[in-house]
């Protein structure tokens, strides 16, 4: 199960240091990590993924709050949060016919290309980690040659209430 | 002026009387500039030596000690004692000097990234990157080390910022001595108290039959010996209390238990083991006290009064938290229970225990020979009743923690988290800028782990009482291997030097005793004496520590001695 945290932190040098190593030290095991700046730029936010149940959540929240830097932490109720990840793959450009006829189903699909040469295609996607994980399977398992893909981590924000 | 100024004049602001401290390349623009000000320095002979005797200058006073060492190999020296800062939540601030600015990251001459070494070991820690930030630094960090749960605060400077030119406007706020306002957004004390649960703990209390109150450091740091007293008045539940909770409450009180945990008493351990509810006060359970933690929480209830809210089911299932300082909570927990609570109904259970701790009691000195036993049974009949005694780690320092349950609170000095050899002494030596009685025990391998403070001792006349308890072994290890690995006694007996010697050799009158008359008559002389003072105990080899709870097992699994266990309910 996975437990997204949304964590204010004060926009000094080394704080990720010191969450990671709060994170290692007490054996808590993170999914994914992304940092960035925010409209404020005196803090920046972090979204940290841990693998665990509500109750693993809160013991991670309450060691973080002890972090002098962190302003607040936040666990986020997939009902509550708006989450984004992005992914790039690189795919490789044959002229088997079937894939060419794949491509341009990724390409109507999506419309994801954002670079292209006479080997390769790179595509960007931006989805929840559910999307992402569907749309790599997807490639996987068509007849696509995918060479590399990243995955970002995800950022999530509370959901405007209605 | 510049940055050392900066240090030091904000150092004089916060009431720093003195700092224990080592020279060296980093730190030597503060040094330049230390006789300008008002704070003494002691010159400890290893850094380790400098962060015990701040941390003992902290523990006995609550007052924040402060330690300095240059950049390298002076600040890993000073490691050790900020973990044992960390782990016994004492209030300490550590400075390191650190290579010129433009060096670091270079791998330069005695340049080491201690604040990523020091991470997992401190409350907080700054990296000062221009002068003119250091008198809000030094405020944040005496705020820090203080208040909420303290712990040690490091702070780093590169040798560039100690020379640097401070803002003229700077200077005159520190020497108008003004607040500097502090940058800390992420550090709000007035969010921590939380007592949504009383209502549910007064519950839990009012019902249960068999209920122990179970007391630690917390209540010391908070300096709730008063609201204590109330509480246990109102609700007559027996008492124990943990290694750094000795003190907080009457010792010869009809409620006291005595220490719990592994080498806790008999009856303290029974009680617990059989207990129904346990009200956890400023602790924060750790298995030296639990044994095993899924049997510690079996068939009870747990209220948890602390102030770090992280602590509330980190060791062990909980059932009603309060969060906020002790003598906030405890006094609200006391008056919703006062409504409530009949005091009579527990009378079965206190009376029952009444017949353990008779039944219990703890070994007496039987023996014709001298023993460690012996020897802490008359150092207590002779101590202030002030006085402060530090211990190192092992078999004497149980055996002090079970026989010295009458010293105050904040007096008797143990590495308990840490659990550090090597302690007792430098922080005798700063406990004794506290200005009581100060007595120093130590086995003969813990005094070799920093035996050279002898020098400081002498240097600035720091009078402590050095005990040093030889039975020429780790004592505590020692039997260990007696009693689970079959006496293969591995590295633990120990050939020493004849400490009298070595204590006349670094000009401290030493004495050498061997018998219980010579021990009694050189105590005495130990106790009249002005400056610092040693003697050698000669003692049994091979004591044994009893009650024991062998690792691995339950507090109802405690050992009166190597074949007996205790009752069952």
């Amino acid at each position: 199960m996975k437990q997204i945290l949304s964590v204010v932190v004060q926009n000094n040098a080394g704080i990720l240091s010191r969450v990671a190593s709060l994170l290692r030290r007490k054996c808590f095991n993170i999914d994914s990590l992304t940092v960035g700046r925010t409209s404020d730029n005196t803090i920046s936010r972090m979204t940290i993924v841990i693998l665990g149940d509500r109750k693993e959540a809160e013991k991670v929240a309450l060691q973080l709050d002890k972090l002098i830097e962190i302003q607040s932490v936040e666990i986020m109720a997939p009902e509550t949060a708006i989450t984004r990840e992005i992914a790039i793959a690189r795919l490789g450009i044959h002229t088997n016919a079937e894939e060419k006829k794949c491509l341009k189903e990724v390409d109507k699909i999506f419309h994801t290309e954002i670079y292209r040469n006479e080997e390769e295609v790179c595509v960007e996607l931006i989805d929840t980690a559910q999307g992402l994980d569907h749309f790599l399977d997807k490639m996987k398992k068509s007849d696509i040659e995918v060479r590399e893909w990243i995955r970002s981590g995800i950022i999530a924000i509370k959901k405007p209430k209605n | 002026m510049i940055g050392a100024d900066a240090l030091l004049k904000s150092l004089e602001n916060q009431g720093v009387k003195q700092i224990f401290a080592y020279p060296g390349g980093a730190v030597l623009p503060i040094y330049d500039r230390m006789p300008t000000y008002g704070i003494k320095r002691i010159l400890t002979r290893h850094e380790q030596g400098a962060a015990f005797a701040a941390a003992g200058y902290s523990r006995a006073t609550t007052e924040v000690g402060v330690c300095l060492a240059t950049s390298g190999p002076g600040a890993t020296n000073l490691v050790t004692g900020i973990a044992d800062a960390y782990m016994d939540s004492v209030p300490m601030v550590a400075i390191t000097g650190n290579v010129f600015g433009h060096l670091i990251g270079t791998d330069a001459f005695q340049e080491i990234d201690i604040i990523g070494v020091c991470e997992p070991i401190v409350k907080h820690s700054y990296f000062v990157e221009n002068a003119d930030d250091l008198p809000r630094i030094i405020s944040e960090a005496f705020h820090l080390a203080l208040s909420g749960r303290p712990g040690p605060v490091l702070i780093d400077i590169p040798k560039s910022v100690q020379i640097e030119e401070v803002d003229e406007e700077v200077w005159k706020n520190i020497e108008l001595n003004n607040n500097f306002e502090h940058n800390l957004p992420g550090y709000d004390l007035t969010t921590i108290l939380d007592l949504s649960d009383i209502d549910l703990a007064t519950d839990i209390i009012t019902e249960a039959q068999r209920p122990v109150v179970i007391l630690g450091h917390g209540v010391c740091l908070s300096q709730a010996e008063t609201a204590l007293k109330q509480f246990l008045e109102t609700t007559q539940i027996p008492t124990t209390w943990t290694l750094h909770g000795i003190g907080c409450f009457p010792y010869n009180h009809e409620l006291a238990l005595g220490m719990l945990g592994m080498h806790g008493t008999a009856t303290a351990n029974f009680a617990v083991a059989n207990a129904d509810c346990i009200i956890g006060i400023g602790i924060r359970f750790d298995d030296r006290i639990t044994g095993i933690p899924a049997e510690f929480e079996k068939r009870k209830k747990i209220i948890h009064l602390d102030i770090d809210p992280a602590e509330f089911g980190k060791n062990v299932k909980i059932d009603a938290k309060l969060a906020g300082q002790i003598n906030e909570t405890l006094p609200k927990l006391t008056e919703s229970l006062s409504r409530k609570i009949a005091q009579n109904r527990t009378k079965e259970w206190r009376e029952k225990l009444q017949i353990k701790l008779k039944k219990w009691p703890l070994d007496t000195d039987k023996d014709q020979k001298l023993t460690e036993i012996g020897v802490l049974n008359k150092l207590y009949k002779i101590i202030d009743q002030e006085a402060i005694v530090t211990v190192d780690v092992g078999q004497h320092e149980m055996w002090a923690a079970q026989r010295f349950p009458g010293l105050a609170a904040r007096k008797f000095l143990a590495s308990g988290g840490l659990g550090t050899m090597g302690f007792s002494l430098p922080s005798a030596m700063g406990a004794a800028f506290a200005g009581y009685e100060t007595w120093s025990v130590s086995g003969d391998g813990g005094i070799q782990m920093n035996i050279q403070e002898f020098a400081t001792l002498v240097q600035d006349n720091i009078p402590v009482k050095i005990i040093i308890l030889n039975n020429s072994f780790l004592g505590m290890v020692r039997q260990w291997q007696e009693l689970f690995y079959d006496k293969n006694y591995v590295d633990t007996p120990m050939h020493n030097p004849d400490f009298q010697k070595v204590g006349e050799a670094y000009g401290i009158p030493s004495y050498k005793a061997t018998t219980h008359e010579e021990a009694e008559m050189v105590l005495q002389k130990m106790k009249k004496h002005t400056g610092p003072v040693l003697c050698e105990f000669v003692v049994e080899k091979e004591e044994n520590l009893f009650p024991m709870v062998p690792a691995g097992k339950h507090l109802s699994e405690t050992l009166l001695n190597p074949t007996d266990k205790i009752d069952t309910l």
